[in-house]
């Protein structure tokens, strides 16, 4: 913009100002004003005439309308104080109830008097209820072990007549297995299951290939906690047993062989692990707190066809093997004795021989009892 | 508070809002002849101003719950009546404007806005001179550019601030002042011409 321009837009400005006198001039420069001082007059003359039209041109409107503004008019206000009345009322209500805590809670649940509702409402329970149950167990099969490779040994219990096996997989730690030469081994021997190690398996490793129950020479398998499978070991088993083997190991049908996967009972303080207080069914009842976590896992074996990619109708099918409450105590004395706490140890052992002399026996000569024998002694 | 206290529009407007019609009625009759004259002057005729007008106070009983005190009620109501004569104009591309010779209103007798303009107490040869002036202004005023025209009407005729025009327009205050000074230029020019003409004329 030019400066001439802006002298004049400046000019204007003013002039509009001093014509509708809407902001006063005291900024306006002597000189500007003067400029602008014939323009202001014959600005002035032309107002006068837009005075003199406005006051001629202003006309009376029409009243046909009136009425009819006055009736929609009273329509809506009409309309309004009906609302805003009925508003009020409930305000007034609202403000006169004012349920206290407990009214709220006892009214919220009124929704529960429907049956309907009850009854999905229990429904919600019992989910949450499984789902938190489930959720746990997840979390204790695969959560805080998840690193510590577990030790499991494997029997076949199967009558060879039958062609049904039966494995249990018992898992221990590391050093139970190493102390005790595999206490697992011996008690399931003592069930009459011949449960071996393959000779090539380091400790924490365990042979396990289920599907391959018929055969003498399982390759070893090492299985941890949350199913993690060690390189170089063939990952045919997940540990637990929980989860659904993969096809080439277990679907083989016909008769059916069980599996049975111990878990670890206590845990480093020698409490019952939540495995342990969490296992299933027959298992927790048989014991107060079951220090074996057992998952029978039935495969099948092929069928009279030989048939043995077919698929199993029900592949993993967990069922309880009542741990006894010697085994539990057993472990329990183990937990006390490693822990230190041999009072404790001494109690366990105590019950033990109570309930059986014989594992009692064979626990004194295993040397359970030695480190705080030796303790005691000095 | 003193009891001769007068109610603001905005008190009567809030006063109809809690169910008072007679502030609402109030308020019709303060706001009816300058609203009509308002859209007349914008539209240009008489009939569709007072269509106008009647949608315009319609839509004030309609929107009564909405309105908040903050709000001028001029401002509210000019609002609404400028878009709604924006609406019309566009509407009817070719707007006419209030044709000086028509008749005003449908009877016949009603008169023209020439006679209106004129008909004041004044001396014949006064009269004859003011309504050929008054119907050049009419005539310039008519010519403006619409934002001009309603520019100028509103701070002309209406008597508003600059500052409101902008409001009910939806523009700077400096946009308004802008569009007035041009308003009043193309005037000024059109006035000065009729006054070379009158002196020429015999």
């Amino acid at each position: 913009m030019s400066a001439d321009q802006e002298r004049k837009a400046a000019a204007a400005h003013d002039l509009l100002r001093r014509l509708y006198q809407d902001d006063d001039l005291g900024d306006a420069s002597e000189e500007s004003t003067k400029d602008s001082d014939s323009e202001f007059a014959r600005m002035s003359e032309m107002r006068s005439v837009f005075a003199q039209m406005k006051q001629a041109a202003d006309v009376e409107p029409p009243t046909r309308g009136v009425d009819a503004l006055m009736a929609a008019a009273a329509m809506q206000a009409s309309k309004r104080a009906n609302g805003v009345a009925v508003r009020s009322m409930d305000a007034n209500n609202a403000n006169a109830a004012k349920p206290g805590l407990w009214t709220r809670v006892r009214n919220s649940l009124g929704v529960f008097s429907h049956p309907g509702a009850m009854v999905a409402a229990a429904a919600l329970v019992v989910v949450a209820a499984a789902g938190t149950m489930y959720a746990r167990r997840g979390s204790v099969d695969g959560g805080a072990h998840d690193e510590v490779a577990v030790p499991i040994s494997i029997s076949s219990t199967a009558p060879q007549a039958s062609q049904d096996t039966t494995r249990v997989v018992s898992e221990t730690t590391a050093a139970e297995q190493s102390t005790s030469g595999g206490l697992g081994t011996e008690r399931e021997k003592d069930r009459g299951n011949s449960f071996e190690a393959a000779p090539d398996s380091p400790a924490g490793t365990v042979a396990a290939r289920p599907g391959a129950d018929k055969s003498p020479d399982i390759p070893p398998v090492t299985v941890t906690k949350s199913g993690k499978v060690p390189r170089g070991a063939s990952p045919s088993v997940n540990a637990g047993a929980t989860k659904a083997p993969p096809k080439d190991a277990w679907a083989t049908s016909g008769t059916k062989s069980n599996r049975t996967v111990d878990s670890k009972p206590f845990d480093d303080d020698g409490a019952p692990t939540e495995a342990a207080g969490e296992s299933e069914g027959k298992a927790a009842v048989a014991s107060e707190k079951p220090a074996i976590d057992s998952v029978r896992v039935e495969t099948t074996s092929p069928d009279s066809d030989g048939n043995k990619n077919a698929r199993p109708e029900a592949p993993i099918q967990k069922q309880d093997v009542a741990p006894t409450r010697e085994v539990s105590k057993e472990s329990q004395l183990r937990a006390a004795v490693k822990q230190g706490n041999c009072k404790r140890a001494y109690q366990i052992y105590a019950e033990i021989k109570t309930a059986d002399a014989t594992l009692a026996v064979r626990l004194e000569k295993s040397g359970a009892l030695s480190d705080c024998a030796s303790k005691q002694a000095k | 508070m003193s009891s001769n206290h007068q109610p603001t529009d905005e008190d009567l407007m809030v006063q109809y809002q809690q169910g008072e019609v007679r502030a609402f009625e109030i308020l019709l009759t303060k706001h009816r002849k300058p609203v009509y004259n308002f859209v007349l002057r914008f539209v240009g005729d008489k009939e569709t101003a007072e269509d106008v007008l009647q949608e315009t106070f319609m839509r004030v009983i309609r929107g009564a719950e909405t309105y908040k005190r903050q709000a001028k009620f001029t401002t509210w109501v000019y609002t609404i009546a400028r878009n709604l004569c924006v609406d019309m104009s566009r509407r009817r591309k070719h707007r006419k404007h209030a044709s000086l010779d028509a008749p005003m209103g449908s009877d016949e007798d009603s008169g023209s806005l020439l006679d209106v303009i004129a008909s004041n107490d004044m001396t014949a040869d006064r009269q004859t001179v003011n309504k050929q002036l008054h119907a050049e202004m009419q005539r310039a005023i008519d010519a403006l550019q619409e934002d001009q025209r309603e520019v100028f009407v509103m701070r002309e005729f209406m008597d508003m601030p600059f500052k409101e025009i902008a409001e009910i327009v939806g523009i700077s205050e400096n946009t308004v002042k802008s569009r007035m000074r041009y308003a009043l230029e193309k005037l000024r020019l059109e006035l000065d011409a009729y006054k070379d003409h009158a002196k020429v004329a015999p």
